[in-house]
């Protein structure tokens, strides 16, 4: 059942059954603390929705997040308006399948798009299809870099402006557009600058209906290109905190320089900060126009990010391995008619297939089944729900890569990986105690007695959702 | 030109480049842990051992080619020399990749653009040094015949085309068009 289907959301309500609200809830003792701000409100309107997806932005990449010199002002009033998911991971660590769980609501064994190369099907369900066909505007600005044959005829949006260039990675300057169809040469010269503008004059465009954008960032991907202005802002950084065991070296040692690490490894994180920077700042130029227009107080906006990287961690670099660095992702979420407490940090562990359905329950649409997501708006609203505990977390082969297909399990407390290589082990964290999982206590007595029962979870998340061979 | 003995002409540049490239990898992976003591003494170990490690692999032909070119080594045994660090991390890179790839897709694997671009970049160089080896030996009258032999020309002209192609847009066009024809073949 939804989470707003027996509640006063969905309909007008009379004056009395208001004073009754009221009066009961007063009653109690609990107004202004478990009521929520929105059922006082007029019959809340549908509200417009904006969902920015960046690229590789780690989730500790922001100020709010309490990176030691990144300054991210404006992705911190996202968090400070609204609600930060501390807690929040994709299903794949990729940029392709990650995507397509964000738009579907759904693993990757589910949609099919398992890696950079099996392609997106015209099949699958995006919930800005659903969201067109209960009357919203919608629009998808920006990269789809799915596999495929170049862009797919996208059902269920009014615009859609991306790019086919470099394989779909498009380029950080004058990167030329496909809107509706049709070439288009780029108006502004970086990239960032020039997605938002389409995302405002979506905004601004006169209309009945709410409005929906999917609005996805090239940036943060490499090479890490900032604008011109902002190149160098962290020149003089000289502690730039990357870890321990990194070196310079590091993106051009083994096959790493495949992940496009052609360089030192401190000159690309500068140019990696100095582009979210960009980012921050365009987002900003967004918030600020909701913000003036008076769109904001009706206009939900997220911001997440598809996967993060690696920096040296563990010795390694780009994404795909399932270790915390490039599973978690920032997850933000403003909308004044929902949250209760803004400012407020979960603690739950939120997925990317989770978008979907909220967004849909946001709408106020019924959650097709076939989601294997759940709509986190009870979250969002302070509600007291049971909540996930553990999760399953898969990476496919991805030609030529040489990164073993794997499965992990994640819980509160623990991580266990298996992979499909019988060159590596299994391995097991205590995130709990080993944040940075530098201990793997596979074949340990601790482990010993927590692998049975990570082992089960995994088995039963593996069937619950369906992946093949289960 | 003298000949000398085949271990001269063949196994002491082929050993000493490869003892360069063992002894160098080996020294950068422990730099992290004596970086973790000696955060100084980690940096320097693993930007030194990092520069050797370049060099043996990817610049390892001027030093055992025309090492093995003094020591009089035919061509065949100077390109087998020229190529030795180049294909022992080739081969490395395969048994990795083995882990993951099996059959077909693994021996189409080891045409990987970071292989194919070693080797190739390894004849660019043993062209490069084979010239200026001749033009030395030219000069001081120990060596007859003309500069442009059809190896060395050979040697070039891979080097010279595939070097270029797969450096071209940061190395993305090559490995596109690698992967693209793996889509072909196994999709």
């Amino acid at each position: 059942m939804s989470f707003f289907d027996d509640s006063i959301f969905r309909r007008d309500i009379s004056r009395r059954e208001l004073l009754e609200i009221l009066g009961g809830a007063a009653a109690l003792g609990m107004l202004n603390t478990s009521v929520p701000r929105w059922a006082f409100s007029e019959p809340l309107q549908r509200p417009n929705i904006i969902f920015i997806l960046s690229d590789d932005h780690r989730w500790d990449h922001m100020s709010c997040m309490g990176h030691p010199f990144l300054e991210t002002p404006n992705l911190d009033r996202i968090a400070n308006e609204g609600a930060l998911c501390e807690n929040a991971f994709v299903t794949s660590s990729l940029c392709s399948p990650s995507r397509a769980s964000f738009l579907t609501g759904q693993y990757a064994h589910t949609h099919g798009v398992k890696n950079n190369i099996t392609p997106w099907s015209e099949e699958n369900v995006t919930f800005l299809e659903l969201l067109k066909q209960a009357g919203y505007d919608t629009a998808f600005i920006g990269k789809w870099h799915m596999p495929g044959k170049g862009l797919p005829n996208l059902r269920g949006v009014d615009r859609f402006v991306s790019f086919t260039i470099q394989r779909g990675q498009g380029r950080y300057f004058n990167c030329p557009l496909i809107v509706d169809g049709e070439k288009t040469p780029s108006r502004k010269e970086y990239i960032t600058e020039e997605l938002i503008d389409y995302a405002l004059e979506f905004v601004k465009e006169k209309r009945a209906n709410p409005f929906c954008i999917y609005l996805s960032l090239k940036a943060v991907h490499h090479r890490w290109l900032p604008p011109r202005d902002l190149k160098g802002t962290y020149s003089d950084i000289k502690d730039l905190h990357l870890p321990p065991e990194a070196d310079n070296w590091i993106g051009l040692v083994d096959n790493h320089i495949i992940y496009g690490t052609f360089g030192v490894l401190e000159q690309m994180y500068r140019g990696y900060c100095e582009t979210i920077l960009a980012i921050d700042r365009e987002v900003g130029r967004l918030l600020d126009y909701l913000d003036a227009s008076g769109l904001a107080d009706n206009t939900v906006v997220i911001y997440a990010g598809d996967n993060g990287i690696y920096w040296g961690e563990h010795r390694l670099v780009d994404k795909r391995f399932a270790y915390e660095e490039v599973i978690r992702v920032p997850f933000l979420f403003r909308y004044p008619k929902i949250i209760e407490k803004p400012g407020e940090r979960l603690s739950q562990m939120v997925l990317n297939i989770d978008l979907a359905p909220t967004v849909l329950e946001l709408a106020g649409l019924k959650i097709p089944g076939n989601m294997q997501g759940t709509s986190m708006l009870p979250l969002l609203a302070s509600k007291d729900v049971t909540w996930r505990n553990s999760w399953l977390y898969e990476y496919f082969l991805d030609f030529p890569y040489t990164v073993p297909a794997m499965y992990a399990l994640r819980t509160e407390n623990y991580k266990y990986i298996e992979y499909e290589s019988g060159c590596y082990s299994p391995e097991v964290y205590n995130i709990a105690s080993d944040p940075g999982e530098k201990k793997n206590l596979y074949g340990t007595k601790l482990a010993g007695q927590i692998l049975p029962k990570l082992q089960q979870e995994l088995i039963r998340l593996k069937k619950e959702t369906g992946v093949p061979g289960m | 030109m003298k000949q000398k003995m085949f271990y001269r002409r063949v196994l002491i540049p082929i050993g000493i480049v490869t003892l360069l490239m063992i002894v160098s990898i080996n020294v950068y992976n422990i730099s992290p842990v004596v970086g973790a003591a000696h955060p100084l003494l980690g940096k320097i170990l693993s930007t030194v051992s990092a520069l050797f490690m370049f060099i043996s692999i990817w610049m390892g032909a001027f030093i055992a080619h025309p090492m093995a070119f003094r020591a009089g080594a035919s061509m065949g045994e100077r390109v087998f020399a020229g190529l030795a660090t180049p294909l022992i991390w080739s081969a490395k890179m395969v048994y990795y990749a083995s882990c993951i790839y099996t059959g077909w897709e693994l021996v189409y694997w080891s045409f990987h653009p970071l292989i194919v671009g070693v080797i190739s970049t390894a004849l660019l160089n043993m062209g490069i040094s084979e010239i200026l080896c001749r033009v030395i030996y030219r000069r001081k009258g120990l060596m007859p015949g003309r500069i442009f032999q059809g190896p060395v020309v050979i040697m070039l002209l891979i080097g010279l085309t595939i070097v270029p192609l797969s450096l071209w847009n940061g190395g993305t066009v090559f490995f596109y068009m690698f992967v693209d024809i793996y889509m072909m073949l196994f999709h």
